[in-house]
């Protein structure tokens, strides 16, 4: 069986947002190093990721997804709320963090 | 376990819409028929009391005053609270639904020995002069079928507020003390309007209330 490793977004010890430090090529070893932030979406949890790629596979058609979740309509649209509140939060912690560390841009 | 008490207490989380408003008016349908055959009348917003006969037009009209009162009033009170986008048919189906433990209301009104034990229970109080008796064995049932109807009462309750919550995506103190207000304007105006419609049925011919309501 595969074992699923989850991307860590927060410092175990500070819990401050995790930053890529180096990218390798796994096919020529090459790697490179640096700064870079993980894009919005990557910083949601796996199961806010899987909701999103399903709602594009469904058109963003919620009837149809709670048809294939088997939920009823608004429990799905109060997942899609809740999600987006959660982009939001997320997207003004991004802000806060760059305005209150500009040598990260 | 868990998905059984989901199914118990918030079957909305699977059933909303028009799913819901099918079920729940076949519900409400049943309810006023029985309520007919057993002199059942719904009273309240979530209540029911052993009345009087009616025509079957009574029955039926009470409890769509209960269910429309009740959605109009929640619709009001989400409109206030929550920012987050609603159908009407979700909220009136899954309130509709949530009537459904009171299906057990019509049925309990069956034994017809509830009027004459409220009424014996009340004569030992207040003395009206007229012989009314009732055994043992008819105050045990009298107590068992009011403790059934206290726990569908609750039961649908929590039915209404669940539905409630899912609707309008609304969660902790914003979401019970806003229903809670709802709930009893909704009672007090379904009340009043049971009392203006039906006040004949409601009161005998003394002019008293001549009901047992829950």
């Amino acid at each position: 069986m595969k074992m699923t490793r989850n991307l860590p977004l927060r410092c175990p010890s500070c819990l401050s947002d995790l930053q890529v430090k180096s990218l390798e090529c796994t096919h020529c070893n090459t790697e490179v190093t640096g700064h870079f932030d993980l894009p919005l979406l990557a910083r949601l949890s796996s199961d806010d990721q899987q909701f999103i790629i399903e709602f594009v596979k469904f058109s963003g058609s919620l009837k149809e997804m709670s048809k294939s979740l088997k939920l009823s309509y608004p429990t799905v649209r109060n997942m899609l709320d809740d999600l987006i509140e959660r982009i939001n939060n997320t997207a003004s912690n991004i802000d806060h963090h760059e305005s209150h560390n500009p040598e990260v841009l | 376990m868990k998905t059984k008490t989901i199914w118990i207490f918030n079957p909305f989380l699977y059933i909303a819409g028009w799913q819901s408003l099918t079920i729940g008016m076949t519900i409400m349908l049943l309810t006023a028929v029985i309520g007919y055959f057993s002199n059942t009348h719904i009273d309240g917003v979530a209540g029911a009391g052993f009345g009087l006969p009616a025509p079957l037009w009574v029955f039926i009209t009470e409890v769509m005053i209960a269910w429309i009162v009740l959605s109009l009033v929640l619709l009001l009170a989400g409109k206030i609270v929550s920012k987050s986008s609603f159908r009407l048919v979700d909220l009136f189906g899954t309130q509709a639904l949530a009537r459904a433990p009171m299906l057990i209301a019509p049925i309990l009104g069956f034994p017809q020995l509830n009027q004459r034990v409220t009424k014996y229970i009340l004569s030992k109080f207040l003395p009206t002069g007229e012989d009314i008796t009732a055994t043992q064995f008819e105050i045990v049932v009298y107590v068992i079928i009011i403790l059934i109807m206290i726990t569908a009462v609750i039961w649908t309750i929590t039915l209404m507020y669940n539905a409630y919550r899912l609707c309008f995506n609304l969660k902790g103190r914003k979401a019970g003390l806003s229903f809670a207000i709802a709930l009893v304007c909704a009672h007090m105006l379904a009340s009043i309007l049971f009392i203006v419609l039906f006040r004949d049925i409601y009161l005998n011919p003394e002019g008293l209330l001549d009901f047992l309501s829950y």
